[in-house]
């Protein structure tokens, strides 16, 4: 069956991420969380105790964090650039792709987030705070593969790199941290932003949530399909 | 009570006895077959010098460096200095080690508990003499048990009041360990003696590292290849007083943000109806 155009509206649900979207996020997200519940072993309080023993032991675990490494640093996204041209392109541009609405969005979301109503501007396919998630998600990704690269290999690399590596793992992974709780907290627990959820599980989204946040997006794509 | 190792340079001959007593007491094994930084020997290598060992390794805790020199009048000169873990006073590899099992013995050692390591290779990596090394034991496929390895001081011989093995087995007198203020003294004393004839002499380890680790050197501390100032290295403050405190500060703020958004949408929610945008047909 031909896939449907992104923007396809049919049953009161909008066409908004195709399965190559779809599963570059989730792949994303569950390698992510492997890496994390990994990492946390030197980083939780006594981690290394009860939480290697939960994973089989601190020698084991080392592997893990390494085995997951991999398809966070190579599947992810070469699978969006490679097999959604499309949906990589949207997305690119989006996140680099600041106008005044998209910060007067920004500044004016706090309310929203607290279920209180803000008056904001439209948002294009990806609202300010997915835009800034975005980037976060991009470069704190960026910038844990190369000094992950570097902690792996640390004979490979001068000393002076290597001990450069450890602060900016650590700054990049609660970086992302920080943002992860506000993306899940919308994402699962916020009465109005939770419909995003289903979009980027299914790929169609309601369609009354998608036109009250995603207004320019909706004009401008959405048609009956 | 603050206790030093002592180190007098100039006494040293380079019979490498304390290297021996250090494996003898610690069950150290030889270095006749392994890898050393990648290079691969069977014997131990002759590479033209009275040193016999090039680098710390998981098994060993000290070695004698040796380095020559020219002489003024022609001759050639001998430098022999004894190295093992300096035992900073504000030891780097303590900062970094995630699951503290390095802490500071009663008498002034910076102790690594090989039971708590979990190998993570932060002290290897980031201790400005490069002294802990990784001890690798292959488990499973793939799977390693890593423990870092470097010299205690001896923390069970001292506290049992004893010396340490190389202080002990010194013939020459050349290590020696006591109360910080007395080896000073001795120190400060025996630079005094040698100024005359060794113009270079001076200490190293009073204010540099402030450690448990005090040395006489007859020369610039370069030739011993000793840092000339040695500090926690810039990369580590800016990791445990910076990249830390607000990485932790900003999951704090994500943190407040999901209670506050939990309280305030289900708890205290908005008493009109929010907007929302006309039906879509």
């Amino acid at each position: 069956m031909a896939q449907p155009k992104i923007g396809t509206l049919r049953n009161g649900k909008v066409y908004r991420f195709d399965p190559v979207e779809v599963a570059a996020h989730w792949v994303h997200t569950i390698s992510f969380f492997a890496l994390l519940i990994t990492g946390l072993v030197l980083f939780a309080p006594g981690g290394a105790g009860w939480l290697a023993k939960l994973l089989g032991g601190v020698n084991v675990t080392r592997l893990l964090h390494r085995v997951f490494a991999v398809p966070y640093a190579l599947i992810s996204l070469p699978l969006l650039v490679f097999f959604s041209p499309r949906g990589a392109k949207e997305w690119f541009r989006e996140m680099f792709h600041w106008d005044k609405d998209d910060i007067k969005l920004m500044m004016g979301y706090f309310p929203e987030i607290l279920g209180r109503h803000a008056d904001l501007p439209e948002a294009p396919k990806f609202n300010a705070g997915e835009k800034f998630n975005s980037l976060l998600t991009l470069f704190t990704g960026i910038g844990l593969t190369l000094s992950g690269i570097i902690m792996w290999w640390p004979q490979s690399f001068p000393q002076w790199l290597v001990r450069l590596a450890y602060p900016v793992h650590d700054l990049a992974f609660l970086g992302m941290c920080s943002m992860l709780c506000v993306h899940i907290f919308l994402s699962v627990a916020h009465p109005k932003m939770r419909a995003a959820l289903e979009g980027i599980t299914t790929g169609w989204a309601d369609a009354e949530f998608c036109k009250e946040h995603y207004g320019k997006w909706y004009k401008k794509v959405v048609t009956k399909g | 009570m603050a206790k030093t190792l002592y180190i007098d340079t100039s006494k040293c001959m380079g019979c490498r006895g304390c290297e021996s007593a250090c494996k003898q007491w610690n069950d150290l094994p030889a270095n006749i077959k392994g890898d050393l930084k990648g290079e691969k020997f069977e014997f131990l290598p002759f590479n033209g010098t009275y040193q016999t060992k090039t680098a710390f390794a998981h098994q060993t805790y000290t070695m004698v460096k040796m380095q020559e020199l020219a002489a003024d009048d022609g001759g050639v000169k001998w430098l022999f200095g004894k190295r093992q873990c300096m035992h900073c006073a504000e030891a780097t590899c303590m900062m970094v080690c995630p699951v503290d099992a390095i802490s500071r013995t009663p008498e002034g050692a910076v102790y690594l508990d090989k039971e708590k390591c979990v190998g993570c290779g932060y002290c290897v990596q980031n201790c400005p003499f490069n002294v802990p090394q990784l001890d690798y034991n292959q488990k499973g496929i793939g799977i390693w048990e890593k423990k870092s390895s470097k010299c205690n001081l001896c923390a069970d011989r001292v506290q049992n009041g004893l010396i340490p093995a190389c202080a002990k087995t010194c013939p020459t007198g050349a290590i020696k360990f006591g109360d910080r203020e007395e080896m000073l003294a001795l120190a400060k004393e025996r630079v005094e003696q040698l100024k005359p004839k060794f113009p270079g002499a001076r200490i190293y380890g009073e204010k540099e590292v402030g450690g448990t680790v005090l040395y006489l050197l007859t020369e610039h501390p370069g030739y011993y290849g000793l840092p000339e100032s040695a500090v926690v290295p810039w990369q580590v403050r800016f990791w445990k007083y910076f990249a830390r405190p607000v990485g932790e500060l900003a999951v704090g703020g994500g943190l407040l943000v999901i209670l506050a958004g939990l309280f305030f949408n289900y708890v205290m929610p908005a008493k009109e109806t929010p907007h929302h945008a006309e039906g879509v047909k």
